[in-house]
């Protein structure tokens, strides 16, 4: 047998420790003739270097031999080895999806709860979601948009539904509370539903415009709460979003005119 | 960008050509695994870590196309010597037709670049 250096020695006894780690999870392998194959190989390529061997001779027959984990491939692998060196060696992105999607289950799962902290774990797997997502950078997600998207797409469709629509459902609500207050009634001229509805598309229309205005200016801030749905979005959207809120506009100034002209009395009646 | 097309590619080749390169190292006669990995080290484009070709020796065992001897030595631990099962030399005559084939046809597809 060849001598080895004692930091030689340890330096063996280290590699042989991370293959027998990964022979733990083989279905099929025998540790002893690995191990074997392992020393008969060292044997052979220090014989006639001079002894005891040094660590840094060792280190290079360890690295032509290569990485502790090649002796187990993944078809003599368990499932749950696999699964278990994806979790520990996968890049640290998909790391994070797993841990975002991980988060939305148990976020769903608290649903049935009715407890308050699924708001905190969903929460907690879009942040991570979205830092999964900055750490893969512009390229194709992979197979990491199954553990992704949907948080990503929950949200999503939420802040569209909130940023389009949220302020027409606010001033339908404060149109048909304030139709109560009695100087409105009296002024208004309208019946409730005209009224809470003269609101609702009027503010819809002027919101649009807005966005629109802003999507022109600064259209990150739309684009970049919707990633990665979002990102051809971009300012010359910004007058197609203002154009349909003018357009807004202008029918509901033809359905006041027809309303203040009486059009719709018969209807009223 | 191209040297990462490149560079799968390649892998990609050198996985399916191990096989064939190992049981082809073995041929007629009888090698122990390190005499197996020094023959394949000649081959400068096949560029492995030579630990992959242990596990592979063993799973062409397990399918039968190898078996083993073990048998003591002098200067070391005892040598395990591997050699073509009727099974593997006939499997091995296969891959290298098919090989053949594929390269013919390969070649000659190639045009002036």
């Amino acid at each position: 047998m060849v001598e080895l250096s004692e930091n030689a020695r340890k330096g063996l006894d280290d590699y042989l420790r991370q293959v027998r780690s990964y022979l733990r999870w083989s279905k099929s392998l025998d540790r002893e003739e690995v191990e074997q194959n392992i020393s008969e190989h060292i044997e052979r390529e220090l014989e006639g270097a001079p002894e005891p061997v040094s660590a840094c001779t060792l280190d290079g027959v360890l690295a032509r031999l290569g990485s502790p984990r090649q002796w187990v491939p993944p078809e003599a692998m368990h499932w749950w080895g696999k699964l278990i060196l994806k979790l520990r060696t996968d890049s640290e992105d998909w790391r994070l999806s797993y841990i975002s999607f991980g988060f939305l289950l148990v976020g769903v799962l608290l649903m049935f709860l009715v407890s308050p902290l699924q708001v905190v774990f969903f929460a907690g797997s879009f942040i991570t979601a979205r830092a999964a997502l900055a750490a893969a950078g512009p390229g194709d997600l992979g197979a990491q948009k199954w553990l992704l998207y949907p948080i990503l797409l929950t949200v999503s469709v939420a802040f569209v539904l909130t940023l389009f629509l949220g302020p027409a459902l606010l001033a339908g609500i404060i149109a048909a509370e304030l139709h109560e207050v009695d100087w409105v009634r009296r002024d208004s001229h309208m019946g409730v539903i005209a009224f809470v509805y003269t609101a609702t598309v009027l503010v819809t229309s002027l919101w649009w415009m807005l966005l629109g205005l802003i999507s022109c200016k600064r259209p990150g801030l739309i684009r970049e709460p919707l990633r990665p749905f979002a990102d051809r979005f971009n300012r010359r959207r910004g007058p197609a979003i203002s154009g349909v809120g003018l357009l807004l506009l202008a029918i509901l100034a033809g359905f006041v005119a027809l309303y203040m002209n009486g059009a719709f009395d018969i209807f009223m009646r | 960008m191209d040297d990462r097309f490149f560079d799968n590619w390649s892998t990609q080749l050198r996985k399916g050509m191990l096989e064939l390169c190992i049981l082809n190292a073995i041929g007629g006669t009888r090698l122990y695994g390190y005499d197996i990995v020094r023959r394949l080290r000649e081959i400068e484009a096949l560029v492995i870590s030579e630990g992959t070709v242990y596990p592979i020796l063993s799973r062409l065992r397990r399918e039968g196309f190898l078996q083993t001897t073990i048998e003591e030595s002098a200067a070391g631990p005892p040598r395990k010597y591997y050699r073509l099962t009727g099974k593997g030399a006939e499997i091995l005559t296969r891959m290298n037709d098919c090989w053949g084939k594929m390269k013919t046809g390969a070649d000659g597809l190639k045009g002036e670049v």
